[in-house]
């Protein structure tokens, strides 16, 4: 089969009524439960995968496949409304979508988020169909060495955020770090910093760490401020819709770089998805101009950079996917885990003779994409009224959802007490100015940042710092940590030579 | 206790955790403590830093996180005596939404908490109990039944009509 005949019958697959339904129920299923706090694209997938079995081939790829895809849309919903992210992939896009919906742009928010997503998609599926011969040199270069700098370079890129004080980003980046290593040490077997606790035996959760982090601290400023999400008047919701579109195409240089950091994100295994958005919105704040002065108060770069990225990710988690069989993240393991039952097998029989199911992947993602976006733009105006609602109304509801959304997460109420924990403290941080986002990026990578450290020491004791991919990540880390600092040395310098 | 105090008491509390992790850490097995000694060892330096550039900036003149952590802004209305008197208020309520979960279960405990919350905040009897049964239908409908998650019963539920 020519690859042109594989794209053709790729499409053709999906096209079929039956398959074509399946991705419709997958979209409205996946967007429906991704909004509630704590239900990921995993639940969503685990839930449906009794009825994939049942499925043929092509409609169990539609199914699953649609529900991963557009898991990342639908979440920003409630991250730009309530600042309670639907998922580890919108994340940042709270830091800039509330604002937006205090200042009473949901709708240009929402449909920005939206807009932006649905390019981001299909750039990335793009890049994936047009980078498949040329991955697996790429991916092989990189060692445990260059994977524990390429953490580090996660952490320091998320740490500009802190504006003047990137110590402050640094500290609590580090935090997350010592966080993740809280439970039984895997490979030791000793536990660390569990007090004899058996919740904390298993390690804190990404889940009841990022409701209580996010959600909680911000239902706690509705009811300090004693007003709704949106303090002022909706703007012209139409218009506001309109707008939103309009700034996502005005911004496509913006939308075509964070496109190509989710990319460069999704396809190193491991990074995974709750990384991108960071990356991309760091990215953003770093190089926009008057960035540093806006993001953080609702601009709507931002948003662009987050939900374009974060969709893009996933037409680069599927390059290791499908070239080496090495799952991008952790959904994706159980997207294939789904996809092996039903007869389709990552790795070489997927690039040569079943091409065309390569393909049906990349169309999925395109048009999946598409079609989220659109029916999420077409709800605009009820979803943004809701930041209109009174605090009364919205807090005891939002907290009663977190509470049994931290709940969901493993079925164990030490998982609530830890998400009123991280609330507290959330709320303590944010009140004196540490940004927040730091540690959720710490607790993420920290288990992967152990276990590239450890196997680069094994290999090369502390000299693997030394071997030139490192030593030239670590360079620049430095000079982007330092570059403000030397920025203004060399202009003091100059203004001494004048 | 005043912003300026618990501002204080946090950094304190940052430089104390990484002490406390250091040290924890170096009683560690080698494999074990890597990360927590590398880590600690890297964020009492940084701490101690970031104190300081603090306490250089003038608190009075800025607005913290527009201003230096671009994280989400903190707005006057949300420090005024008025608005701690509201949050210490809702923190008393949010304990007592976490212990009526254990005590009473998800399914009584939740709905019974909004439904105070709400007519303690002055919304009207009708609205109020719609809400709490709407919420129960969440609970019930959509986690229990719809995704099959178990919610647990109260312990003291269980104790008074077994569980």
């Amino acid at each position: 089969m020519s690859t042109w005949d594989a794209v053709w019958a790729g499409l053709i697959h999906i096209l079929e009524p039956t398959a074509f339904l399946y991705m419709m129920l997958g979209i409205v299923i996946s967007s429906t439960l991704v909004a509630l706090p704590g239900i990921g694209s995993k639940t969503a997938i685990a839930l449906l995968l009794p009825l994939a079995f049942t499925l043929d081939k092509f409609e169990a790829i539609c199914l699953i496949v649609s529900v991963w895809a557009v898991s990342n849309t639908a979440n920003s919903i409630t991250s730009i409304l309530f600042a309670v992210p639907g998922g580890s992939g919108s994340q940042a896009t709270i830091l800039d979508g509330y604002p937006m919906a205090r200042n009473g742009e949901a709708s240009r928010a929402l449909s920005a988020a939206f807009s932006s997503s649905a390019l981001g998609g299909i750039f990335g599926a793009i890049v994936l169909a047009i980078s498949l011969p040329v991955l697996k040199p790429l991916v092989i270069l990189l060692g445990p060495p260059e994977f524990f700098v390429l953490i580090l370079f996660g952490i320091a890129m998320v740490s500009t955020l802190s504006g003047k004080n990137k110590a402050k980003g640094l500290v609590i980046g580090i935090l997350g770090l010592l966080i993740s290593s809280v439970g039984i040490h895997l490979v030791s077997g000793i536990p660390r910093f569990t007090f004899g606790n058996l919740t904390l035996m298993d390690g804190l959760n990404l889940i009841p760490v990022t409701i209580g982090l996010f959600a909680i601290p911000e239902l706690i400023s509705l009811v300090a401020s004693g007003t709704s999400i949106s303090k002022m008047e909706l703007n012209n919701l139409d218009s506001g819709r309109r707008q939103g579109i309009q700034d996502t195409l005005t911004h496509w240089w913006l939308v075509i770089r964070s496109s190509l950091v989710g990319v460069w994100v999704g396809m190193i295994p491991g990074l995974g998805s709750s990384v991108a958005d960071w990356f991309a919105y760091g990215h953003a704040r770093a190089t926009e101009k008057g960035a540093e002065e806006t993001f953080g108060k609702g601009d709507v770069r931002g948003v662009i950079a987050v939900d374009s990225a974060t969709n893009a990710k996933e037409g680069g988690s599927l390059i290791p996917t499908l070239a080496f069989g090495i799952p991008g993240s952790s959904t994706l393991a159980l997207v294939f885990g789904g996809l092996l039952i039903v007869g389709v097998k990552p790795g070489k029989e997927i690039l040569t003779t079943h091409l065309d199911v390569t393909f049906s992947f990349i169309w999925l993602l395109i048009i999946a994409s598409v079609i989220t976006s659109l029916l999420c733009i077409v709800f605009i105006k009820p979803l943004a009224k809701a930041t209109q609602v009174r605090p009364t109304l919205l807090v005891p509801i939002i907290c009663a959802v977190s509470v049994v959304g931290a709940f969901a997460n493993s079925n164990n109420f030490g998982d609530i007490i830890v998400m009123a924990t991280f609330g507290v403290f959330g709320y303590w941080l944010r009140l004196h100015g540490w940004p927040r986002p730091p540690l959720l990026l710490g607790l993420v990578l920290g288990p992967e940042a152990e276990r590239h450290l450890w196997t680069s020491y094994q290999l090369y004791e502390w000299e693997f710092v030394l071997r030139p991919i490192t030593g030239s990540l670590l360079l620049l880390l430095i000079l982007i940590l330092g570059w403000p600092t030397l920025k203004a040395l060399f202009a003091k310098m100059q203004g001494e030579k004048v | 206790m005043s912003l300026s105090v618990s501002r204080t008491f946090l950094g304190l509390s940052l430089l104390a955790l990484f002490t406390y992790t250091l040290v924890a850490g170096l009683e560690m097995p080698f494999r074990a403590s890597m990360l927590p000694v590398l880590a600690s060892g890297l964020a009492l330096p940084l701490t101690l830093l970031a104190i300081y550039i603090e306490r250089k900036t003038d608190y009075e003149k800025k607005n913290q996180a527009d201003d230096s952590s671009g994280d989400l802004a903190v707005s006057e209305s949300e420090v005024s005596t008025d608005a701690f008197r509201r949050v210490r208020y809702f923190f008393i309520w949010f304990a007592c939404l976490i212990a009526s979960a254990h005590l009473l279960g998800f399914l009584i405990g939740l709905p019974l908490m909004v439904l105070i919350y709400l007519l303690g905040h002055g919304e009207p009897p009708k609205l109020s109990i719609f809400l709490s049964l709407m919420v129960l239908a969440i609970l019930y409908g959509g986690f229990q039944k719809g995704l099959v998650l178990p919610l647990p019963e109260g312990v003291l539920t269980m104790i008074l009509f077994g569980g």
